[in-house]
């Protein structure tokens, strides 16, 4: 295998471990503690790209899947995945994915990382709130309330560190792979 | 150290001792009989659980340690249905805001949910991680164009990963205490100070890692070790598929 190519296999699974263990790092920031689970899931289709950023995200739910405690609240298992919350977990594939296509169509820039932050948040929302209501059956506006308005000012934040980290940690990914030492 | 708390419970008990791959197969026939609406089945897979938990040798306490959470979810979730869904009230208790439908629909829906909770979680608490990995590998497998090596791979340095970050967390959380950081109150500061020191050490471990494994030679054409599924571990599946196909057949 190509060492570029080993290398995009162990970044994928580090930012999977990433957004493991950004459900254990709490930023008490009012009400709702904020996790950085979304933080790392924008980050990685930022990072990695579509393919490898959705990658990332489907190999956390892998991890969850087996049973390690790596969703919100030391969570874990099928239960969870397969639970009321199931919609966002399985948002993050699409919204790893949606974030890396658009930050490449728009070659990496600024803007584009900022359009794609915004449109791979709400996909998530996308998708976990309808999954919420059809598991709950809850009416449309009762899951909106609980399931999207009290995190959208962590999400919006969450969306500007993500911006921040990416502009600090691309230059040492842009940078080729050192050659194996002879 | 990592504080990976593996919610797989060790023992010797039939349902340790059953290949994983025939009982996640198992899992997956009893969940398609919880999809329909049927108290038939509700009551079926509620005897079967009870069965399969007693067999599992499982201490209750464990298992009522994980439900417990469920069980408040499942309860909330229970009285939004009979408060909030519109019908006639009981004729017992006319006086109660309750109406028969809701307690019906509420009733069955917290059932279901309660028994697919159930039942995924005797399998991770009677499943090593390794097992499921395993499952993965091999259900995978037969499907065109998914590397189920790289994925066993990409499972295994995730788990590795996981537990040298959260111990960087630590480490990088005391830094910046006694650098007296934690007394910032800007959150996106904050954020920034815990996640772009751990971020950037991983990122630069990812480079020796990848090095480490084009030293020993990684590659995904080598054939996968999966032992055989022995005979008698089918038994149960066979019975179970017979019975479900049994009650499509009668309905």
């Amino acid at each position: 295998m190509p060492i570029e190519k080993l290398r995009s296999v162990v970044l994928c699974s580090l930012m999977a471990s990433l957004m493991a263990a950004g459900a254990f790092i709490h930023v008490p920031i009012g009400p709702v503690p904020v996790v950085l689970t979304n933080l790392f899931v924008l980050l990685s289709g930022l990072l990695l790209g579509a393919r490898w950023g959705a990658a990332s995200a489907a190999l956390y739910l892998l991890v969850g899947a087996i049973g390690l405690p790596v969703f919100s609240g030391g969570r874990g298992g099928l239960a969870h995945l397969f639970g009321p919350t199931g919609g966002y977990l399985f948002g993050f594939i699409l919204s790893a994915w949606t974030t890396g296509f658009i930050s490449e169509r728009f070659r990496r820039s600024m803007t584009g990382s900022v359009i794609a932050v915004i449109f791979g948040s709400l996909i998530i929302y996308g998708l976990g709130v309808p999954w919420l209501k059809a598991i709950t059956k809850m009416t449309w506006n009762k899951a909106w309330m609980v399931g999207m308005v009290p995190f959208i000012p962590g999400d919006a934040l969450k969306a500007v560190v993500a911006v921040i980290l990416l502009r600090s940690v691309k230059p040492i990914l842009d940078r080729p792979i050192r050659s194996v030492p002879e | 150290m990592a504080r990976i708390v593996f919610h797989y419970f060790p023992g010797d008990s039939f349902l340790h001792r059953w290949d994983a791959r025939c009982r996640f197969l198992g899992l997956l026939l009893i969940t398609a009989t919880l999809i329909q609406t049927s108290i038939f089945w509700f009551f079926l897979d509620s005897i079967f659980l009870f069965f399969l938990f007693f067999l599992s040798r499982l201490p209750f306490r464990l298992f009522f340690k994980d439900f417990k959470f469920w069980a408040i979810f499942l309860f909330v979730l229970f009285l939004f249905q009979i408060f909030l869904t519109p019908g006639g009230r009981l004729p017992l208790f006319p006086w109660l805001p309750v109406s028969q439908e809701g307690l019906l629909q509420g009733g069955l829906t917290s059932w279901r949910l309660g028994l697919m909770i159930g039942y995924a979680l005797l399998f991770t608490a009677t499943t090593r991680p390794r097992d499921v990995c395993e499952v993965l590998v091999w259900m995978l497998k037969p499907i065109p164009f998914l590397p189920e090596r790289r994925i066993g791979l990409m499972v295994s340095l995730a788990l590795r990963f996981f537990s040298r970050i959260l111990d960087q967390v630590e480490e990088v959380r005391a830094a910046h205490q006694a650098r007296l950081g934690d007394r910032n109150f800007n959150p996106v500061r904050k954020a920034k100070f815990i996640a772009l020191p751990v971020l950037r050490r991983s990122i630069l471990e990812v480079e020796e890692v990848t090095f480490a494994l084009a030293a020993r030679g990684y590659q995904e054409n080598l054939p996968s070790r999966l032992s055989k599924i022995p005979l008698l571990h089918w038994i149960p599946i066979i019975l179970m598929a017979g019975v479900l196909l049994l009650s499509l057949w009668i309905k």
